[in-house]
């Protein structure tokens, strides 16, 4: 039975590619904490690893495409989850791009401010963490995506609300940035958003998706 | 000369291939999980061995409605079948080849006078009104099973991807079987009577000249399946909307049910030796069974009603098909007659007393005696199982309603509460930062008390060292005395204990740092390892000087010296470089 072999490798590299996402995650969530409290080694430490694990990433998802249409594995349904994987590593690679614009870009982040970054990145994270529990429970049990994408939806709006409440402090509080500083300052703000914005993009892909799977 | 008027039978042969094998067979292949040409070679190899082996019985009941004995008259029976279909093609309405045949073999009887026969018409009626629905009450449980199976099994999808594949193939294979028992009924009815008698014998085999017939039909039906370009073409726009593996299966299992029933003449005996009534073997429209699964896979779904106009249209397909049929059939025999003086068109050849087939002694069995027993059997059941669907219906929407409701509660509750952690994780970072720095300013307290009293304690020694040397009268001691303290105190500015000191709690400060210098640089001196730390700690020049003991011109030549040593280029900042190793 050639093919459940391949059936498995395909589900076991689905898996694998989930944790290096998830592991992508704590790793910016760490790397932001370093940068902002200064500890310049551990925030270089990330860096690397984020980098190795974007790579992983893209490597681990190609095996999975090459799989499933060698193998003709899930013709109806393999577009669709593709996509979903794509998606998932847009989101790796938004982690990446973010640390890196750290390091290069060195933000001038008011230590006043430390808090409230890290509880943005905190809670853009906790909405990406949450769609790939969703993502897991498209593969064995459909019916139960749509409740899990709740929680999704709900971070995307919290950091939404939390990053006008930075912005706004930004721009009105702190008189004595530079305004090229303050603008820099919103673009990190929208990095770190742009990581929620995509895990609710990947719920709407998700939801449609799980509807589509029930038979 | 046979064989010529058979083409009227084969063509169609060809029709049912073309038509409804595409209907049966497009919702797997649109499931895109079979290679189309090896699924299409696998199904017709047993759709020839369901016609040869099986195909016997319903035929029967189509050849038993008229006893037609001329070639030509098949001929025309055939065309006129044909023409039927190809006007309700033409118009797009519900039709079946089986109803045309059926409704030009009446036309045959009304011309031949021959109304005997059409006895068992109003059942053969009763089946094509029955099979859609009994297909729907299947495909809508089948269909509520395999949704729970799934549910409880939780099988990866692709997993059960791979085992849909395989369930799809064995029954399509035996969908394919009951198809050929079922279709060659259409297309060789006409023509069972007038069969050659040939007798073919092989070793292990003997074929009759009616099993020629079904060979030749089942042929026919491949040749339609395989001129359908439909078939192959990946993109089969929306004659079929994408179905999903599993509603795949459930639609196959409920059209293989119903055929089961009506064209098994085992099962239909079984039926019998358990006491039960015979089932009338009667050939069915598969494409109304398979409007009539999906139909009930829509009302079990939920969010889909029956669509009335659909179902009426249906009916009245049939009804229009046959009496269409009829006309043209009717029609064509006269002219046959009367403007081409073709003679034995039609004549009373027996009528159905003659033939003892199974299926008509059933037929009357069911029409005599048990008919209204059973009907009024299945009108109760049917009436106990809706009241029974849709109070259990509306329990369980109530039910899912206030789970619902439970679980977004519980839900915005974890929400929240994550919020809450991930603010109190926040803080948590923020208060250890903060230790960080306090503690770093206690040590520099302490440290610079230390520093103070060392100090103090210095100066107060050299304060009684002077008083001790005032007393000195003579000049050559107090020199001496003198030159004595200039030494303590030169030693005391080049102590380094104290620096070495300073330099620990350096090292404490920016753990592992002198490892990965010493590791990348391992040519630097003692003093120049010294000067990186303490340039890396942010000290300007002139603060450097007294720590390394040194002036800060000397400094600034070392911090030279370091930049040679380092490699680094004119336009790298020294600071920055260090702070990245």
């Amino acid at each position: 039975m050639v093919l459940f072999k391949n059936s498995n490798e395909v589900i076991e590299l689905i898996e694998k590619f989930f944790d290096n996402v998830d592991q992508s995650l704590l790793l910016f969530k760490e790397g932001v904490s370093n940068y902002l409290y200064k500890k310049t080694d551990n925030f270089n430490e990330n860096l690397i690893s984020v980098a190795k694990m974007e790579s992983n990433a893209d490597i681990i998802r190609r095996d999975i495409e090459n799989k499933l249409y060698t193998h003709s594995l899930l013709p109806q349904m393999r577009g669709d989850i593709m996509r979903l994987l794509e998606e998932f590593d847009v989101v790796v690679d938004l982690v990446k791009k973010n640390l890196y614009q750290f390091e290069i870009e060195s933000p001038n982040i008011p230590v006043e401010l430390n808090q409230e970054f890290m509880k943005l990145t905190e809670i853009s994270l906790l909405a990406a963490e949450s769609v790939i529990p969703a993502a897991r429970a498209y593969f064995r049990t459909p019916d139960t995506v749509k409740d899990q994408l709740h929680r999704v939806y709900f971070y995307e709006k919290e950091t939404d609300n939390l990053a006008i409440t930075i912005k706004r402090k930004v721009f009105k509080e702190f008189d004595n940035l530079k305004l090229s500083e303050k603008f820099h300052l919103r673009y990190f703000t929208l990095h770190i958003e742009d990581i929620s914005d995509t895990a609710e993009k990947i719920a709407d892909i998700l939801s449609v998706m799980a509807i589509k799977r029930t038979i | 000369m046979f064989l010529f008027f058979l083409v009227g039978g084969l063509f169609l042969g060809w029709f049912i291939g073309s038509r409804d094998a595409f209907n049966l067979y497009g919702n797997a292949i649109s499931s895109r999980i079979v290679n189309i040409i090896w699924f299409l070679v696998f199904i017709c190899f047993f759709l020839v061995i369901g016609a040869v082996s099986q195909g016997k019985a319903t035929t029967n009941t189509i050849s038993n409605l008229g006893l037609i004995d001329s070639p030509i008259a098949s001929f025309i029976i055939a065309l006129a079948a044909g023409l039927t279909v190809y006007v309700a093609e033409r118009l797009n309405y519900h039709f079946s080849i089986i109803q045309s045949l059926v409704g030009a073999i009446i036309g045959w009887n009304l011309f031949a006078g021959n109304l005997g026969s059409l006895k068992p018409l109003s059942l053969i009626f009763l089946v094509w009104l029955i099979a859609p629905l009994i297909g729907g009450i299947f495909s809508a449980l089948f269909y509520l099973f395999v949704k729970r199976l799934l549910k409880r099994l939780k099988i990866h999808i692709i997993i059960l991807n791979v085992y849909l594949r395989y369930t799809i193939i064995i029954l399509s294979a035996i969908l394919g079987f009951y198809f050929g028992a079922n279709n060659i009924a259409s297309i060789v009815g006409a023509f069972k009577n007038i069969a050659p008698e040939v007798q073919l014998n092989f070793d292990i085999l003997q074929i009759s000249g009616e099993q020629i017939l079904y060979f030749l039909g089942s042929l026919m039906i491949i040749v339609g399946i395989f001129s359908n370009k439909k078939l192959y073409s990946n993109d089969q726009g929306d004659d079929y909307q994408m179905m999903q593996p599993e509603t795949s299966v459930v639609l196959i299992l409920a059209q293989i049910s119903v055929l089961v029933i009506f064209t098994s003449q085992g099962f239909s005996n079984l039926l019998v030796s358990i006491g039960l009534f015979a089932i009338p073997l009667v050939p069915i429209s598969i494409s109304h069974v398979a409007t009539g699964s999906l139909i009930g896979i829509g009302v079990v779904k939920g969010g889909h009603e029956i669509n009335i106009k659909k179902v009426i249209s249906m009916i009245f397909g049939i009804f229009l098909t046959v009496a269409f049929a009829l006309m043209i059939s009717f029609i064509l025999l006269l002219i046959a007659k009367n403007v081409f003086n073709i003679s034995g068109l039609g004549s009373v050849h027996g009528s159905i007393e003659n033939t003892n087939s199974l299926q008509i002694n059933s037929i009357h069995e069911f029409i005599g005696v048990n008919i209204l027993w059973y009907l009024l059997i299945i009108v109760l059941f049917g009436i106990i199982g809706i009241i029974t669907i849709y109070f259990n219906k509306q329990r369980r929407v109530w039910q899912y309603t206030m789970s619902r409701l439970n679980h977004e509660r519980k839900e915005h509750n974890e929400a929240l509460q994550a919020l809450t952690e991930a603010n109190l994780k926040t803080i948590i970072i923020e208060n250890s930062s903060l230790n960080d720095k306090l503690e770093y300013k206690h040590k520099e307290l302490i440290y610079y008390a230390l520093n103070i009293v060392e100090q103090r304690e210095y100066l107060v020694f050299i304060h009684n060292k002077l008083k001790e040397i005032q007393k000195h009268q003579d000049q050559a001691e107090l020199q001496n005395k003198i030159n004595e303290l200039l030494i303590n105190v030169r030693q005391k500015m080049a102590s380094t204990e104290k620096v070495d000191a300073f330099y620990v709690k350096i090292e404490q400060l920016h753990q592992n740092f002198t490892k990965r210098l010493i590791d990348r640089y391992p040519d630097l001196s003692e003093k120049e390892q010294n000067l990186i730390k303490l340039l890396r700690l942010g000290f300007s020049s002139k603060e450097i000087a007294p720590l390394l003991n040194i002036s800060p011109k000397s400094v600034e030549i070392s911090r030279y010296r370091l930049r040679k040593k380092l490699q680094l280029e004119k336009d790298d900042n020294l600071i920055k470089f260090i702070n990245n190793i």
